[in-house]
C-alpha cells in the first residue's frame, strides 16, 4: 500500500508533466522527467484532494485512487503521442572519480530516510500544527473542517494525511512519505538543470555541495513545510533561470522551461504562505527581463507567456480564491499594521543592528549552509563580470530581492521578535538558499567550462 | 630569568593556577532548584542534586559578581548517575539568561569523578560581571554528587582540555536543547568552527583580490573553500552519524512502543489510559509538567478535544493550584501523580 501511495502521485505526475510539456520533454533528460513528475505530481495530488474535498467528495482512499486514475487515463495518451520524448537515452558514463560526489550524496539521502521515518514525529509546532491537521483530515475526511491549518496553504497537511488514508489507520511514522524521493528528485532537478550547460562531473560536483547543506538535508527529514517551500520555489527558478538562459537560443527549449517554472512557482503558493511573495519576485525579475528582450520577443512567444501566466493562475488561485485572499490580509497584518503598533509598546522595538547581526550569524557563523555566505561573496568579488552579465543578472536580482527582503522583514516588521529565538530567519532562508547555491555554480561553471574546452 | 620562566611554564603546564580562586561549594551562595521534585544537600563530600523529574537545575540566590578577568574558568567535578548532557547557563549585570549564555557538555562514565571545565572568559566577550549561574548536573531524572564547584584563573592545561571538551561537546553534533532549528557550528573558546573556517577563507580571498593583477590564485582559493567544506562536511557527518546512533533504539519497535518512547515518562501510555476512559468526543482540559505535554496530549487523543475549563480535567505529575481544582472531583486514577479529574 504505501508503495501505492508512493506511485500513484508519480503517476500523475507523469501525466501532467507530459500534458505540460508536449513534444519539448524532449529538451529534458529521461531522469529529469522523471524528477520532475514526482515534484509535480505530488503538487498536483494536493489539489486533487483539495478539489475532490471541496466537491463534496469524502477524502477515501477509493475516491482519491478514482479522481487520479481517470486523470492518468486522460494524460497517458498525450504520453504515448509523444512516447519518442520519453526514450531513456543512453545512460551517461560517470568515471570512477564521480563514483564519490555519487557515493557521498547516497549516504546525504540515506539520513534523510533514516530521520523521515525512524521515528513518529515530536517536533512540538508539527505536532500541534501539521501533524493535527492531518489527523483530522484522515479522521473526519474532509477539509471542511475548523482545522489547526488557519490561513496556512493546505498541501503539507493533504500530504501527510494522504499515507494514513492509503493504510486506512493512522501511522505517524509516515507524514513526510515523499520526502525521500522529494530530496532525491531535487537534486536530479539540480544536477539536470546544470548539466545542460556544464560538464557532467562538474554539475555532479554542485550537487554535491547541494546535498550536504545541512539545514536542507534536517528539512527533508521532518514534516515541517519549509522543505517544499524551498523545493517548489528554487526548483521554479531553476527553470525560470533555464528560460532566460536558452531565449535567446533555442526558444522551443526555453518555452519548455519557462512552462515547467510556471507549474512549480504555482505550486510554490501551495506550500507555505510566503510562497506568494517569492512568487512575486521571480515574477518582477521576469517581467524586467522581458522588458529588456522587448525586441527579439515573436508574436509566437506570446502565446507561450499566455499559456505559463494561464498555468501559474490556474494553480496558485484555487487556494488564494478558497482562502478568500487571507494571505495577502495576513502579510498586511504582520508586516505593516496592528502588531506592530503592539510591539511599540508590548516588546523591543526593532533595531538595525540585531538584525543585521542575526543575518550575519545566520550565513557565517552556525552551519546552516556550510560555507556558502563564503562561496557567494567569492563568486560575485572573483567573477563580478559574469555575475552581472546575462540571465545571471536576473538571478543575482533576484537573490538581491530575497535579502533585501529579509532585511525588512526582520528590521522593519513584528517579525523582528524572531531575531533573538532563531527560529525564522534561517527557515526563511533556506527557501531560496539552493537559488544562491544555482547562481555560484553558474558563475564559476562558466570559467571551469571554458577550461575544460581549452583542454579538450 | 631562565629559571624562573622555566618555573612558570612547569606550573602552567602542571595546571597549577596563581591566582585564587571562589569556592562555590557553600550553602552561603544559596543554592536552590526552580523546580520543587529537586532535592539538594550538602555534607562534608559536597553537594548532592537528585530529582525524578525532567528538570533539575539548580541556581544561586546570593549573587556572585564576579569578572572573567579575575575567574575566567569554572571547575565542576562531579559524580552523575547517568551519562548524557549537563549544562551551565549564566546571567550578568548586562544579560539574563539566554540560549547564548549557555553551554552544554557530555558527561563522561557514570559512577565516577570526572572534572568538567567551562571557559567563562571566552563565552562573556562583552566582560560584564557575571551573576548568576543555573547548572542542570545532568538532564532528566538522576542524581549527581558535586564534590569541586569553584571559579578558577584557568593554567594552560586546564584551558586546553576546556577547548577540547568544549570542540567535542554536543554544541555542533547534537540537536540544539534550545532551537533544534539551527544546525549549529561546534565550538572552540567560544566561537563556532564556521567562524574560524570564515575568518581564515574571507582573509585568503582579500590576498587574492588584491594579487589578482599579478598572480591569479582565484583557482587556489576555490579549492582550498571546496576543502574546507569538505572539512565542516565530515565534521557534520559525525553529528548526522549521532543522530543515527541516537534513534537506533526505534529499530524493531511497533508504532505504539514508538510513540511511548518520545514521550517522556509514562506520558503516553497515560494518555492512552485516559482516552480509554474518556467519553468518545468528550473534551478534556490538561495540567502537565513539561514545556509541550499539553500540546501533544492535544494531538493524541484527537477526536476528543483540547478545551480550557473542559469537564474533564487531566492532571500529569503537576499539583493543581485550589483555583484550578475548584469544581472538579477526583475521576479516575492512573497512578499517583497522573489522573482525572471531573467537573
Amino acid at each position: 500500500m504505501i508503495a501505492i501511495a508512493l506511485l500513484l502521485p508519480f503517476l500523475l505526475g507523469l501525466s501532467v508533466v507530459a500534458a505540460l510539456l508536449g513534444r519539448r520533454a524532449g529538451f529534458f533528460s529521461f531522469i529529469e522527467k522523471l524528477a520532475l513528475a514526482f515534484v509535480v505530481g505530488w503538487g498536483a495530488h494536493a489539489l486533487v484532494m483539495f478539489f475532490l474535498s471541496l466537491a463534496g467528495a469524502p477524502l477515501t482512499f477509493f475516491n482519491i485512487f478514482l479522481a487520479e486514475a481517470l486523470l492518468i487515463a486522460g494524460g497517458l495518451p498525450i504520453l504515448f503521442r509523444n512516447a519518442g520524448q520519453w526514450r531513456p537515452g543512453k545512460l551517461p558514463s560517470f568515471t570512477f572519480l564521480a563514483l564519490l560526489p555519487a557515493a557521498l550524496i547516497a549516504v546525504k539521502l540515506a539520513s534523510v530516510v533514516w530521520a523521515a521515518f525512524s521515528r513518529p514525529v515530536i517536533d512540538p509546532d508539527i505536532l500541534g500544527c501539521y501533524a493535527l491537521g492531518a489527523k483530522m483530515i484522515f479522521l473526519n475526511k474532509t477539509i471542511l473542517l475548523n482545522g489547526p491549518w488557519a490561513d496556512k496553504p493546505l498541501m503539507p497537511f493533504l500530504w501527510q494525511a494522504w499515507p494514513s488514508i492509503g493504510l486506512d489507520f493512522w501511522n505517524d511514522t509516515l507524514l513526510t512519505l515523499p520526502n525521500p524521493l522529494l530530496f532525491l528528485s531535487f537534486l536530479i532537478i539540480f544536477y539536470s538543470a546544470l548539466a545542460r550547460h556544464f560538464k557532467r562531473w562538474y554539475a555532479l560536483l554542485s550537487t554535491l555541495l547541494l546535498a550536504t547543506m545541512p539545514l536542507l538535508v534536517f528539512h527533508a527529514g521532518t514534516a515541517y513545510t519549509d522543505w517544499p517551500q524551498a523545493l517548489y520555489y528554487s526548483a521554479g527558478t531553476f527553470y525560470l533561470f533555464l528560460f532566460m538562459k536558452e531565449f535567446r537560443g533555442d526558444r522551443e527549449a526555453a518555452a519548455g522551461s519557462l512552462l515547467a517554472g510556471a507549474a512549480l512557482l504555482g505550486l510554490t503558493v501551495w506550500a507555505k504562505k510566503s510562497g506568494l511573495y517569492y512568487a512575486a519576485i521571480d515574477l518582477a525579475a521576469l517581467l524586467i527581463f522581458l522588458s529588456f528582450a522587448g525586441a527579439e520577443i515573436k508574436k509566437t512567444d506570446w502565446r507561450l507567456f499566455f499559456q505559463s501566466a494561464v498555468i501559474f493562475l490556474a494553480i496558485a488561485a484555487p487556494w488564494l480564491l478558497f482562502n478568500q485572499l487571507s494571505t495577502f490580509r495576513g502579510y498586511y497584518v504582520e508586516v505593516a499594521s496592528q502588531n506592530y503598533i503592539d510591539l511599540e509598546t508590548a516588546g523591543p522595538r526593532p533595531q538595525t543592528l540585531p538584525a543585521l547581526s542575526a543575518l550575519y550569524r545566520n550565513t557565517f557563523l552556525e552551519d546552516n549552509w556550510h560555507l556558502l555566505g563564503l562561496l557567494f561573496a567569492a563568486a560575485l568579488v572573483l567573477y563580478p563580470k559574469k555575475a552581472l552579465a546575462g540571465p545571471r543578472l536576473y538571478l543575482l536580482l533576484i537573490i538581491a530581492l530575497q535579502l533585501t527582503a529579509l532585511f525588512v522583514l526582520f528590521r522593519f516588521t513584528n517579525l523582528y521578535r524572531f531575531v533573538h529565538d532563531e527560529t525564522l530567519l534561517n527557515r526563511l532562508t533556506l527557501h531560496f538558499a539552493p537559488v544562491i547555491l544555482f547562481f555560484c555554480a553558474q558563475i564559476l561553471g562558466e570559467n571551469f567550462s571554458k577550461s575544460c574546452k581549452t583542454n579538450g | 630569568m631562565r629559571q624562573f620562566c622555566v618555573i612558570i611554564s612547569a606550573l602552567l603546564l602542571a595546571g597549577v593556577s596563581l591566582a585564587g580562586e571562589i569556592n562555590l561549594l557553600d550553602p552561603a551562595w544559596g543554592w536552590r532548584s526552580p523546580n520543587p521534585g529537586v532535592k539538594i544537600e550538602f555534607s562534608a563530600a559536597g553537594l548532592t542534586v537528585s530529582g525524578t523529574l525532567t528538570s533539575t537545575g539548580i541556581v544561586n540566590r546570593r549573587p556572585l559578581n564576579f569578572s572573567t578577568r579575575d575567574f575566567d574558568l569554572l571547575a565542576i567535578k562531579m559524580k552523575t548517575s547517568k551519562e548524557g548532557m549537563g549544562e551551565l547557563s549564566w546571567a550578568s549585570d548586562k544579560t539574563p539568561f539566554s540560549f547564548r549564555n549557555s553551554y552544554p557538555f557530555y558527561l563522561r562514565r557514570p559512577g565516577a569523578y570526572h572534572t568538567y571545565y567551562v571557559n567563562l572568559a571566552a563565552y562573556d566577550r562583552d566582560r560584564s560581571k557575571i551573576t548568576l549561574l543555573l547548572l542542570f548536573p545532568f538532564s532528566g531524572p538522576g542524581a549527581a554528587e558535586i564534590a569541586e564547584l569553584k571559579l578558577v584563573k584557568g593554567s594552560l592545561y586546564e584551558k586546553i582540555f576546556a577547548g577540547w571538551q568544549e570542540f567535542f561537546g554536543p554544541n555542533g553534533r547534537e540537536q540544539d536543547f534550545f532551537n533544534f532549528l539551527v544546525v549549529r557550528s561546534p565550538r572552540l573558546f567560544g566561537r563556532t568552527l564556521n567562524y574560524y573556517v570564515n575568518f581564515f577563507l574571507a582573509l585568503f580571498l582579500a590576498v587574492v583580490v588584491i594579487l589578482r593583477k599579478r598572480w591569479d590564485l582565484s583557482r587556489v582559493f576555490l579549492l582550498t573553500l571546496l576543502a574546507a567544506w569538505a572539512a565542516v562536511e565530515l565534521n557534520y557527518l559525525g553529528e548526522n552519524l549521532a543522530a543515527v546512533r541516537r534513534q537506533a533504539r526505534f529499530l524493531g519497535k511497533s508504532l505504539e512502543e514508538k510513540r511511548a518512547l518520545v514521550n517522556p515518562g509514562d506520558f503516553y501510555a497515560f494518555l492512552k489510559f485516559a482516552d480509554s476512559q474518556l467519553p468518545a468526543g468528550a473534551a478534556f482540559d490538561i495540567r502537565a509538567a513539561g514545556l509541550y505535554n499539553g500540546r501533544n496530549a492535544n494531538y493524541y487523543l484527537y477526536p476528543k478535544r483540547f478545551k480550557a475549563g473542559a469537564p474533564y480535567l487531566l492532571i500529569y505529575d503537576v499539583k493543581p493550584d485550589q483555583k484550578t481544582r475548584r469544581g472538579y472531583r477526583p475521576w479516575q486514577i492512573f497512578r499517583p501523580g497522573a489522573y482525572i479529574l471531573k467537573s
